[in-house]
């Protein structure tokens, strides 16, 4: 059974969603679950690649570092809300995360909300801004991410990592 | 309060000292309000020693800046002219950065250092607002704050920004750049009026929320303690998110000194999901506890 984790989120739009219906959700938590072409973009967990790195791996497409948050749910949890999961090739500048991408299809805004309450009621983890900015120096440091592929690497850590910039 | 010209004040040849400032209007620990005539205004000067603008600014700027911004603890002066604000300037040490805008919306900002006359004295430690006696009587009546608080509530007011397919926004928002630029050139008056803001019960939660979280970002040593204040107060708020936005602040700041209030804050939640919050952001703030 895989375990799938969806990061991007925003922690405080999800602090009054526990316990709600699906139709009850504030609004707001629809905007972490953007879809194109009715598909959800997802990343599986392994144990080799833990959900923080793809946490962080999502936060190095940004054009500055920011506080983020990921919620983490069992295939099954979500088997009733989604018509197919696909394996497609992620775009942050992690590869190896990106090998670990998947689009669900959802479909419909019925199976959105049905997905929106799956969140809701996992496990959410917030990763405050200056860990943020420690996860994404490791990551330059280390070489899983790919500094040419983000956005925020020349104006925040070029010169903490000690490899320059990047054109 | 009575500014004359000291006796014993060297007053440098370009500056000419006003015959008389006086006619305090207010005073309180932000600012003294001192009415002069405009005359005294035109003829008050400016030392210009890094040019960072165009010549014709100068012109502008020795004519409009009257110079009573003299302080020893002040961070922001105010300059009224004929009802408008005109400019506001931040005065270091021995220099000052001068901002100034056209009209409301249209921001210019520049800077300029200044020489600081020498002639209103050293026992002034307030901001001074010099207001030419052409000032209408809304104006006066009306004051500082509530300019502060009408452009506070146009920020507020702007569309909400569209996320990318990522959910992300690129760069700062709009609402963020907003409130910098309003606390860059009103300082205290801007903090007073965003913490009205926040604690005001019909205000937006999603807008406290991201005004909560700005207030914790802001780089603005001058105001950091008033805006730690605020934080802490908003951790008692009856909305969850609200709470949650003010942890988030707190973390930005990331001062040891909120960990009693943060931790009142957690003993009291009741919210699972803001409970875990502010136990991350003690841990931060206060890595010795974990």
């Amino acid at each position: 059974m895989k375990r799938f984790v969806r990061a991007g989120l925003k922690h405080n739009r999800w602090v009054d969603t526990e316990g709600r219906l699906p139709g009850e959700l504030p609004a707001d938590v629809m905007k972490d679950l953007n879809t194109s072409r009715n598909m959800l973009s997802v990343f599986e967990v392994t144990d080799a690649i833990g959900a923080e790195r793809i946490a962080a791996a999502l936060a190095a497409k940004k054009d500055h570092p920011e506080e983020a948050c990921y919620a983490v749910f069992d295939e099954s949890s979500s088997s009733e809300y989604v018509v197919a999961s696909t394996k497609s090739p992620g775009e942050t500048p992690d590869a190896e995360v990106n090998d670990l991408h998947y689009d669900l299809t959802i479909g419909t805004v019925g199976r959105l909300m049905g997905f929106a309450k799956v969140i809701a009621d996992s496990a959410l983890f917030p990763i405050l801004k200056k860990r943020v900015v420690t996860l994404l120096q490791e990551g330059f440091a280390s070489g899983h991410l790919d500094p040419k592929k983000s956005k925020l690497y020349n104006k925040y850590f070029a010169e903490n990592t000690g490899q320059g910039e990047v054109m | 309060m009575t500014l004359a010209p000291s006796s014993t004040a060297e007053v440098p040849a370009n500056q000419t000292p006003p015959t008389r400032l006086s006619g305090s209007t207010d005073q309180n620990d932000d600012f003294a309000v001192v009415r002069t005539a405009s005359s005294d205004l035109q003829s008050l000067k400016v030392i210009e020693r890094d040019v960072e603008h165009s010549p014709s600014d100068y012109t502008y700027t020795t004519n409009a800046l009257g110079a009573g911004l003299l302080g020893k603890k002040f961070k922001t002066a105010a300059i009224l002219y004929s009802g408008a604000l005109l400019c506001l300037v931040d005065i270091g040490s021995g220099a000052a950065t001068l901002r100034r805008f056209s009209s409301p919306g249209s921001w210019g900002f520049r800077r300029i250092n200044i020489e600081p006359p020498t002639w209103l004295g050293p026992g002034v430690t307030a901001p001074v607002l010099l207001v030419p006696a052409t000032r209408n009587s809304t104006d006066e009546r009306l004051g500082v704050a509530t300019l502060v608080e009408a452009t506070l509530k146009t920020l507020v007011a702007c569309p909400v920004e569209e996320e990318s397919e990522e959910g992300e926004i690129d760069g700062t928002s709009h609402l963020s750049q907003g409130l910098s630029a309003l606390l860059a050139d009103y300082g205290d008056a801007a903090i007073a009026a965003i913490h009205k803001l926040v604690v005001d019960p019909s205000s937006n939660v999603g807008i406290v929320v991201e005004v909560a979280q700005w207030v914790g970002e802001a780089s603005d040593p001058a105001s950091l303690e008033e805006r730690r204040e605020i934080l802490e107060g908003l951790l008692k708020a009856a909305t969850p998110r609200i709470r949650h936005g003010a942890a988030t602040g707190l973390a930005a700041i990331d001062d040891p000194r909120s960990v009693p209030a943060l931790r009142r804050a957690l003993e009291r939640e009741s919210s699972r999901r803001v409970k875990d919050y502010l136990l991350l952001v003690l841990e931060q703030v206060q890595p010795a506890l974990a």
